[in-house]
Order: structure tokens, then sequence, then C-alpha cells
């Protein structure tokens, strides 16, 4: 458990700042301009897709929060959230792990009007991320072409 | 030749590069991190590595270079 807690640098701190809704794009550009310009020790800034209102930053030194949010528009007025770095790894990590395929598995459909259905992989396109199957639960030879990223490989029984 | 107008947007004008995530403006036509020519819109979170040598975010996703980065692109299939 303490080897866990203490795996992270525990001088950087993380803190989720609160921002006007869709503008965390916009507020995360400007810190990153204001770092530069001021030499603040800003390490990286993460705006995680899933979380709307809040853009969060890793410093190396707590005390330049203040003025790395003073006077920036579109940031709200209270008080930033210190989070586990924990947290924000798992933020900045995609979300969808795009399976690597070859010919001849069997997949399932997990997304788009096949759902729920299996197929058998007859070709991978990688740098159009598609992939063509054969519906094994369909009556004729069907072949249909899905987005990579909704398969998955179907469980070997 | 007149200048092309757009629908305004929220979002900022960056593509997405497929292979290593990285974020560059619409005009760009080679991956200034990995060199890649494959590029998307479609494009989810942000990651902004301001000291690639000292920051943990860079480190557990393994980019080492400073820039703009996609945390979710459609239809990437080698993992950073």
């Amino acid at each position: 458990m303490n080897e866990e807690q203490h795996q992270y640098d525990i001088k950087t701190r993380f803190y989720a700042i609160p921002v006007t809704g869709s503008t965390e794009l916009k507020v995360a550009m400007v810190f990153a301009e204001r770092t530069q310009v001021m030499g603040l020790d800003v390490r990286s800034i993460v705006v995680p897709a899933g979380m709307k209102g809040y853009v969060i930053v890793e410093l190396g030194n707590p005390g330049d929060l203040y003025d790395l949010i003073r006077g920036v528009r579109n940031v709200k007025r209270r008080r930033p959230l210190l989070m586990k770095p924990e947290e924000v790894v798992k933020l900045a990590r995609p979300v969808v792990e795009i399976p690597e395929l070859k010919r001849d598995q069997i997949v399932e459909i997990i997304g788009g009007p096949f759902k729920g259905m299996r197929g058998r992989v007859v070709e991978v396109y990688e740098s159009r991320g598609e992939v063509d199957l054969v519906l094994l639960e369909s009556e004729f030879h069907m072949v249909i072409t899905v987005p990579i990223e909704q398969v998955k490989l179907a469980e070997s029984e | 030749m007149a200048p092309v107008r757009r629908a305004p947007t929220r979002r900022p004008p960056l593509k997405a590069c497929r292979r290593c995530g990285g974020l560059v403006d619409r005009e760009t036509r080679v991956c200034p991190y990995c060199g890649s020519t494959d590029f998307t819109d479609n494009w989810e979170g942000m990651i902004v590595i301001l000291d690639p040598e000292n920051s943990l975010i860079a480190k557990e996703t393994g980019i080492n270079k400073k820039g703009y980065f996609a945390i979710k692109v459609a239809g990437r299939v080698v993992k950073r």
C-alpha cells in the first residue's frame, strides 16, 4: 500500500481548475502561453475528454498557481481542487484501447448498426482505421466494413 | 484568392495525427512530431507537455516531446 502511494514523485502537484464549460481547450492554450512567457514551473496541462468544466495543471512549484490563473478569462473564482496523480494519469490515457487484429480472428461488434453480432476478420486497414468482417450470424456471405474501435476480440471458448 | 470562410466554432482549428496524437494547425501537411501525413479532425481531450523531462504525465503517456497532443483520436491503431 505504501509503495503504491509513493510510486509517483510527491513534489508534483495536480490541481483541477474550474473553468466555464466548453472553454477548456482555449483556457489550456492560454495557460501554456503564459507559462512560457512568465517562466512558470508548469510541467503539463490536461484537458480530459470526459470531464467538462475543468482544466488540470501539473505544477512543480504550487506557488505558481496564482500567477498562472490570475486574470485569465473564463476561469471561475472557485478554489482549485488538489487531485491525486493516479486519478489524473487515468484521465490522460486514452479510454478506448484499440485491439490488435489479425485475419481469421473472431470479433464482437460493440457499436454501430451491427452491435452485438459476431464476425470473422477478413482484412485490416490500419491506415484507415477500418476492418472488414464476415458476419457469422448472417444467412449469406456478407462482408461489412466497420471502424476498428467498434470491434473487440471475442472471448475464446 | 478570397479567404475561405468557415462556420464559427468554439473548437481550436487543430487536427490530430493518427499515429502519435500530435495536434497541429489545419494547414500543416506533415506531423512535426512523427513525420506522418495521416490526420483526422475527430479527436477529444488535450495534453500540453511543457516540461517533458520532469512531467509525470509525459512519462505515463510515453510522450517525450514538448507540444500539444490529443488524448483520444478516432481510428488510431498504433498506441503511444
